[in-house]
């Protein structure tokens, strides 16, 4: 008797590991193991679907999805913001993305009344800026955080216009159908800055004349300076100011010659779009899908299927593919745990944009109802299988 | 604390019993048929330097020897985009591991193993910050474990 009341206590006030997640409404996303994911939404623009698997100890990615007033003012303008942010080195920088760079923009709309390149580029910035400060001041006590970065991602859609301004190596791909055939086929809509692209290379190696090692090819793989992939991010401040290029930042990530001119840029590359009635879908993911499947691939398996879990699809698709190159079942790939898990596939983030040509088509001064999610709820407790060392979980707050 | 003449002792007894030949007591990796290319149910796969293919129940992936060559070959190869993960060490000194941890050995065997056969690695094991970088010294290679 007692003891069934002490069962019936404990109960009732154990801790749920899944206390932040909204099981009943899906308003805030699910988690079911490693994967997060939100099946279905509604932005200004249309539906949206979202999901996240995490492979490292620390979620390194980061993402998120804004819809409503992009401005400060109630005026707005109004629209959708989709931003993914593919961390590196640890996950403070693409956290400190996650939390500053959409009020940077939502500031600069305010103060330009509209939405426009030029607001993208200063919201960048003023992200890129505020990284430096914050590595500026934590430097003497962690200055491994010189060593963390970013890819940036980012779409806006706002009175028919969309804006994809991106830095690293994510990437957004359209589904537009051709009216001819039906068919739908991929375009891409971000250019990429990874080292991997010989274009890239060349731009590397233009800026750098007299630097012969300022791209090395090591194991097939490009890297800037034998150390990073991507040639553009937000972070990595050790590699673009030469005051965080010195002791006691760890040997490996020092140079040689001091920095005289920043080695990767914080400049997005930004195309501007008039959406059209036949753009059905905007895939906004990492690096981490992108590996394992083409853009056409990915916009047939959205094409394919319902759009309620659109993005949970995709994740699965690249963990299956994942699986078959590491020559095992997906279904014991889904039993490791994070941190191994990062040597099976990387973190993945991917948000599907559905659009909607009525809603796109509306001015952006109809007013609408605020809607912000953030991919990957919940922070996971260390457990026995991950590895041995946590850094810090408190980052740039 | 282990000492090197424990270590050495250990191994040799791992020698002794590797050479006896004795079926029921032979060391060998577990595989999967030739024909299939996925690993059995519960099991994953690395290859080692000598090109040999492991196939490993997935509960090796806790076993602090096996997790610090998955950080070795990371910080030798990089993470492999398109294939398997090849691991810095030969088929011999897999061999070695999988007696290890059938055996159960005790932590700190495993600690000073690790320690010896990489003392470079140790230091970007304390933190999570970048995957590239800190050559692996030619001395300090799993292969001369093997040579025990």
């Amino acid at each position: 008797m007692f003891s069934e009341l002490m069962n019936f206590l404990r109960a009732c006030f154990r801790p749920r590991s899944d206390r932040h997640v909204h099981k009943g409404s899906d308003a805030g996303g699910r988690q079911d193991g490693l994967l997060w994911y939100k099946d279905s939404g509604q932005h200004v623009n249309g539906e949206f679907s979202m999901a996240v698997v995490q492979a490292n100890n620390l979620l390194e990615d980061q993402s998120q999805m804004e819809s409503g007033n992009l401005s400060l003012h109630e005026a707005g303008p109004y629209g959708t913001f989709v931003g993914v942010y593919d961390g590196h080195g640890g996950p403070e920088t693409s956290r400190y993305v996650n939390d500053h760079l959409f009020q940077h923009l939502k500031r600069f709309t305010s103060e330009q009344q509209s939405m426009s390149v030029d607001v993208i580029r200063k919201a960048f910035q003023a992200t890129e800026e505020g990284v430096i400060a914050q590595v500026s001041k934590q430097w003497s006590m962690r200055p491994q955080i010189a060593a963390v970065g970013s890819c940036c991602l980012v779409g806006v859609i706002c009175g028919g216009t969309l804006y994809i301004a991106n830095l690293g190596d994510s990437r957004a791909v359209l589904g537009r159908v051709v009216k001819a055939t039906g068919e739908v086929l991929s375009v891409q809509l971000s250019a990429e800055h990874n080292a991997s692209i010989e274009s890239v290379r060349q731009e590397l190696r233009a800026l750098h004349p007299d630097d012969p090692h300022i791209v090395v090819l090591k194991h097939n793989v490009w890297r800037v300076k034998g150390l990073i992939q991507v040639s553009r991010s937000i972070g990595d401040v050790y590699l673009k100011r030469a005051e965080f290029n010195r002791e006691p930042l760890y040997a490996k990530f020092r140079l040689r010659e001091p920095i005289k001119k920043p080695i990767l840029s914080a400049e997005p590359s930004i195309s501007v779009l008039q959406l059209q009635p036949q753009d059905q879908f905007i895939i906004f993911a990492s690096d981490g899908l992108w590996e394992h499947l083409s853009n056409q691939e990915a916009v047939d398996i959205v094409q394919n299927h319902p759009r309620n879990g659109s993005a949970r699809r995709l994740v699965k698709a690249a963990l299956q593919e994942a699986a078959k190159k590491r020559e095992m079942r997906y279904s014991d790939l889904k039993k490791i745990d994070r941190g191994v898990r990062r040597h099976f596939h990387d973190d993945i983030t991917v948000i599907v944009v559905f659009l909607d040509s009525n809603l796109v088509s509306r001015a952006s001064s109809t007013k609408c109802a605020s809607l912000s999610v953030r991919g990957g709820g919940v922070n996971l407790r260390p457990n026995s299988l991950a590895p041995c060392t946590t850094p810090s979980d408190t980052g740039m707050a | 604390m282990v000492t090197p003449k424990t270590l050495i002792k250990l191994a040799s007894k791992w020698q002794k019993v590797a050479a006896a030949g004795d079926r029921r007591r032979r060391i060998s990796l577990p595989r999967t048929r030739s024909s299939s290319t996925v690993a059995d149910k519960g099991h994953f796969v690395v290859y080692t330097v000598d090109q040999k293919r492991c196939v490993l129940p997935i509960r090796y992936l806790g076993n602090y020897v096996l997790r610090e060559l998955l950080k070795m070959s990371e910080e030798e190869f990089g993470l492999p985009a398109d294939g398997p993960i090849k691991l810095p060490c030969e088929a011999a000194f897999m061999e070695y591991i999988v007696y290890l941890i059938r055996r159960h050995v005790d932590f700190e065997v495993e600690q000073a193993l690790v320690l010896s056969i990489a003392p470079a690695v140790k230091c970007s094991c304390d933190s999570n910050l970048f995957s590239s970088a800190a050559p692996v010294n030619e001395a300090t290679r799993p292969a001369i474990i093997c040579g025990f």
